[in-house]
């Protein structure tokens, strides 16, 4: 179960990262629409909500925040040294 | 620009760099007095609004630590608040950086304490499994049976996943104790492990293993503890201001949440500082606050005077009522099946029992308290404790303690400090957490000499600065090394064990950081990383030279060959960076 959280927390924080400027860049190399930027971000933000949501059901609101604050911290560390070591623009390249 | 005309003028006269630390020592000492007379006033204003006294004064002693950061905040601040913020958050840290580094690293590996001290035991690792909880029970009686049969106190330690052993401890009556947690003992205890398979007994260790490990976070050592205690709580009350400092400073939280930019030199520093600054943000702000709430009696103790008469004894009493003792009758009783109320605990927890304590074993007045495996509330709670009667095994009321909700409140956020309640998933969470704020001290304190490098190169602070950061930064992870490399290479039947691994450890640290300074500071960065390298893999060889079944001891041969080969893989990058 908690790693229903965890790959919650994953997709939600990609879209979350992709409505920022740097990985966005970094992506897609073309600047983001508005109004896929708000997607975006109601996405990722609802897909966080919801993966708190379930840590504190599974784990009560103690544990289950305790666990979500730091799987929440570890993923995002990852995402960053992705996008940093990540090749410039792949989905640009992939497509063509 | 007003810094480095401060800096000029204080290379010309020494006598103003001494009047100029005064002032400042006198103003963080008045910034106290004025967070203590501001903290008093919220009680008495919280009593004025019928709040109660144990909690006015407690909220009033929990919020001073606010009420300090804040005080010192806006007396450092000046007309461009950013730019102060920036100059108070890089002194501060620049000043303390190095012990926090230390207190940060001594802190994540404490929250493994008891893996390595069963670790730095590889004597006593027996495997308990095979055994039923029944039976290690009714060995673990025998011998307390047959070694404390006049003993007011059993205590038996089921194995659970973090320690695979059995162990019993037992009361005797004593003067002093010094291993003990608190200050003064009146009792002590000693403690056995026992071989399931034979039943015999083994003596561990008093001193040394993982316990100082984790004790050095809050004590220190070679120290006073009171000494220890309150030279950590100045560290955390400084790490706890150049936190909200860096907040301040760094208002766009999100928007380069995720930035990190390599190799562009200072920008990919600075990015790896904020980054690891941010993202474990509320971790580094609970870890801090509620260090300081620890010791919060002892590091304000003068709130409680305002309310108190007796100041902060009074204040404790009614504040962390204990559980009514329970007095000796002397009247001898069997003892019941400790078997039937374990099972009868297990039942009821639907979770297996860890400790079970007997209180006056053998007495009309004996009391067993079972205790469960993973608790279920970050506050060491009445939840996960059952009381039994010792004679006819009837379920007691668990006492009612009826602390006050102002202690409640403290006792969780010092529980989530400790994390006893962690399974493993969680322990590993808090483990990361806590590197990530190793890195964000080392990353800042790097930065600091970095944003300097082509200034001041020649200068003898700054050559000090750059020595302190090797030294510490590299070679404090080296004498951890160095520590579990003595416990592995010296006899058990040494003495002195203990005391020479900790030597060990702090020499290492010392001559790490003599070396940076003697040495060229770019060559001992790799220098220092390679010998890193080289110690932590011949731990991993040794300890699978003296391999047994033992699953910790298997995992932390893992462990320290993954850091093995990536300081030697950092060593390797800075060699090759610095020939390019």
């Amino acid at each position: 179960m908690i790693l229903v959280v965890l790959l919650l927390l994953i997709i939600g924080l990609a879209f979350l990262s992709m409505t920022l400027k740097y990985p966005h860049k970094k992506l897609f190399c073309v600047k983001p629409h508005t109004q896929t930027l708000y997607i975006y971000r109601v996405t990722g933000w609802s897909l966080l909500a919801h993966s708190l949501a379930l840590a504190i059901y599974i784990d009560g609101a103690s544990f289950g925040m305790c666990i979500w604050f730091g799987l929440l911290s570890l993923v995002s560390v990852c995402y960053a040294l992705l996008y940093s070591y990540l090749p410039k623009n792949i989905f640009i390249r992939s497509s063509m | 620009m007003r810094k480095e005309k401060d800096i000029v003028a204080i290379k010309k006269n020494p006598l103003s760099t001494a009047f100029n630390i005064a002032k400042l020592l006198l103003v963080v000492v008045l910034a106290y007095f004025l967070a203590v007379g501001l903290s008093i006033i919220f009680s008495k204003l919280l009593m004025f609004f019928g709040v109660s006294k144990v909690n006015a004064t407690m909220s009033a002693l929990l919020l001073s630590f606010f009420f300090y950061a804040l005080i010192i905040i806006l007396i450092f601040a000046q007309k461009q608040f950013r730019k102060s913020m920036d100059a108070l958050h890089t002194w501060s840290g620049l000043i303390f950086g190095w012990f926090l580094f230390f207190i940060f690293l001594t802190g994540s590996v404490g929250y493994f304490n008891k893996e390595l001290d069963s670790y730095m035991e590889p004597k006593l690792a027996f495997c308990t499994k095979g055994f039923s909880q029944q039976e290690l029970i009714n060995i673990a009686l025998k011998e307390l049976k047959k070694i404390a049969p006049n003993s007011k106190k059993w205590q038996i330690y089921l194995p659970d996943s973090r320690e695979d052993r059995l162990k019993i401890r037992y009361q005797v009556p004593s003067r002093s104790n010094f291993t003990g947690m608190k200050f003064n003992h009146k009792v002590s205890y000693i403690t056995r492990v026992i071989d399931p398979k034979t039943g015999a007994i083994f003596r561990p260790r008093e001193d040394g293993g993982g316990e100082v490990l984790y004790k050095m976070h809050f004590l220190l050592h070679y120290i006073p503890k009171k000494v220890g205690v309150f030279i950590v709580g100045v560290f955390s009350m400084s790490m706890f201001i150049t936190l909200l400092s860096g907040i301040i400073i760094h208002t766009n939280i999100f928007k380069d949440y995720f930035t990190f930019r390599k190799n562009k030199n200072l920008r990919s520093w600075m990015d790896a500082h904020v980054l690891t600054g941010v993202v474990a943000l509320p971790f580094y702000l609970m870890i801090t606050y509620s260090g300081l709430v620890f010791f919060a009696f002892i590091y304000m103790p003068l709130i409680s005077f305002a309310n108190y008469e007796n100041g902060v004894k009074e204040l404790r009493k009614e504040a962390l009522p204990k559980e009514s003792k329970i007095f000796f009758q002397n009247e001898s009783a069997p003892l019941t099946s400790i078997c039937a109320i374990s099972q009868k605990a297990e039942i009821f927890f639907e979770s297996p029992v860890q400790e079970i304590r007997i209180v006056h074993p053998y007495d009309t007045s004996c009391i067993v308290q079972v205790k469960r495996e993973d608790t279920v509330a970050a506050h060491n709670n009445m939840l996960d404790k059952l009381y039994f009667n010792g004679v006819n095994a009837e379920m007691l009321p668990t006492p009612n303690l009826n602390r006050p909700i102002m202690s409640e409140l403290r006792k969780t956020v010092m529980g989530l400090h400790r994390a006893h309640f962690a399974d493993t998933l969680l322990r590993w969470i808090f483990f990361f957490s806590s590197l990530l704020g190793t890195i964000m001290i080392a990353t800042g304190l790097i930065l600091w000499s970095k944003k300097r490098e082509l200034k001041s190169r020649g200068s003898f602070s700054f050559r000090l600065v750059n020595a302190l950061n090797i030294g510490t930064l590299i070679g404090l992870p080296a004498s951890f090394g160095i520590y579990f490399l003595t416990n592995r290479l010296t006899p058990d039947t040494l003495l002195v064990k203990a005391n020479l691994e900790i030597n060990a450890l702090f020499l290492t640290w010392f001559l790490s950081i003599l070396f940076a300074f003697v040495r060229d500071s770019k060559k001992s960065w790799f220098v220092l990383a390679y010998l890193n390298g080289f110690i932590y893999f011949s731990l991993a060889i040794l300890g699978l030279l003296t391999y047994n079944q033992y699953s910790v001891h298997s995992a932390f041969n893992l462990f320290f060959f993954f850091i093995a080969v990536a300081f030697t893989l950092m060593g390797h990058r800075i060699q090759k960076r610095i020939n390019r």
